[in-house]
């Protein structure tokens, strides 16, 4: 890989993007598969008159606007935000910052801003995968075979703006988490013990700033309902 | 770079936890007058997620964006036209240079630490050395950087009777790189 990337912070946005993004399709499609399974099936049992169309497309409209933004984040929040946490902790801790610094290569440039980047950009991938995955499994739970035609329709009865919205919400969501996090890890003076405890709250502060940035942008782009 | 000490071993008494911002300075004020200069240390020598190659080529390919082909062809040309004899277990760890380039820091052995530290150095090509206290591996593959100036500062309670050693005040160092 050092062969493809020429700049130092070049392979280190690609390593990141590999492992936030590739490394993480797996877990976010059983995600997206469970989600919809389940959530065909909780429509089906609870609103008996909603039928299976309207449920997919409420899935559909509900994983695009918001539910693929935050269940990505988290997947994120669980799998990058503690790596990432820990090894600039551990690097800080463990004078390798100090030395790099000593040697001329700027940590910023080189360790943070690339992973802040790649974050970004792996989630709101993510974020398109989970989409796709959760409406392919919802349309599966509902008539056991996968209809390409109906998932088309679906798809395509969504705005387009709040489709992609979605998936740059998710994207830049993830990158402020990293920011987020990141400001207190190369910041705090920690030994190698305090590193699990600040890895720890720093996946409990990146889940609850999703949230909150979720919450505010719903409330803020909410239209209030007529009558 | 003003008048420096002529002698080409330099070392400074200073309290311990000013050793710190001194070394930071130094490496500072060599980059600002792009001086080339190399950094030795025993304490957290090498970045440990990334290969020992990464960690060599690393600093070359931040400051003056070469490649690692380039880095790879520097280094070979360097320790071809360099004394490499001996018997010391530093200088035959270069010999044995490409089976451990790819492996991590963890996975090395101390006269390799040493030999990817030197070569590191050895890399920028120095005129000027900036060496960590905690640098304890004087016999072996550090000969390869005989040319550079060496300046390494010591806590107040440490005095060195090596007569190759020149004690300067790190006012004067400091102040020959400005």
């Amino acid at each position: 890989m050092i062969r493809l990337c020429g700049h130092p912070s070049l392979l280190v946005f690609s390593r990141q993007l590999y492992y936030t993004g590739f490394q993480s399709v797996g877990i976010v499609v059983l995600s997206a598969g469970l989600i919809g399974f389940g959530f065909v099936y909780a429509f089906q049992n609870s609103l008996e008159a909603v039928s299976g169309a309207m449920a997919l497309e409420l899935l559909a409209l509900l994983s695009a606007r918001s539910l693929g933004v935050v269940i990505t984040g988290f997947v994120f929040v669980a799998r990058s935000i503690t790596a990432i946490s820990s090894e600039i902790a551990l690097l800080r801790v463990s004078g390798e910052w100090r030395t790099l610094e000593r040697l001329g290569v700027d940590s910023v440039t080189y360790l943070l801003m690339p992973r802040v980047l790649a974050s970004g950009v792996a989630v709101a991938f993510l974020s398109i995968y989970f989409f796709l995955a959760v409406v392919l499994a919802a349309d599966f739970a509902l008539s056991g075979r996968i209809d390409i035609l109906s998932v088309e329709r679906v798809v395509n009865s969504l705005q387009p703006d709040v489709v992609f919205s979605g998936f740059i919400r998710a994207g830049i969501f993830a990158a402020l988490s990293v920011l987020w996090v990141l400001r207190f890890a190369v910041r705090s003076r920690r030994s190698y013990t305090g590193v699990p405890i600040g890895t720890s709250s720093a996946v409990l502060q990146a889940t609850v700033l999703i949230l909150a940035l979720e919450t505010i942008y719903q409330v803020a782009t909410s239209q209030p309902v007529p009558g | 770079m003003t008048e420096a000490p002529l002698a080409r071993r330099l070392w400074s008494s200073c309290p311990a936890d000013e050793i710190e911002s001194l070394l930071d300075l130094a490496c500072q004020r060599c980059r600002r007058l792009k001086l080339a200069y190399g950094y030795l240390t025993m304490r957290a020598a090498l970045l440990s997620n990334v290969s020992v190659l990464e960690n060599l080529w690393l600093p070359r390919g931040w400051s003056s964006g070469q490649s690692l082909a380039q880095v790879n062809q520097k280094l070979r040309s360097l320790l071809a036209c360099r004394d490499l004899s001996g018997e010391m277990a530093s200088l035959a760890a270069i010999r044995d240079l490409p089976s451990w380039l790819h492996c991590r820091p963890t996975d090395l052995e101390a006269p390799q630490l040493e030999a990817a530290v030197v070569l590191r150095a050895l890399l920028a090509e120095p005129v000027f050395l900036v060496i960590d206290p905690s640098w304890n591996a004087w016999d072996g593959a550090i000969r390869l950087l005989e040319d550079a100036r060496w300046w390494m500062p010591v806590g107040d309670c440490v005095v060195l009777h090596d007569s190759t050693w020149t004690n300067v005040s790190s006012g004067d160092v400091l102040r020959s790189l400005s």
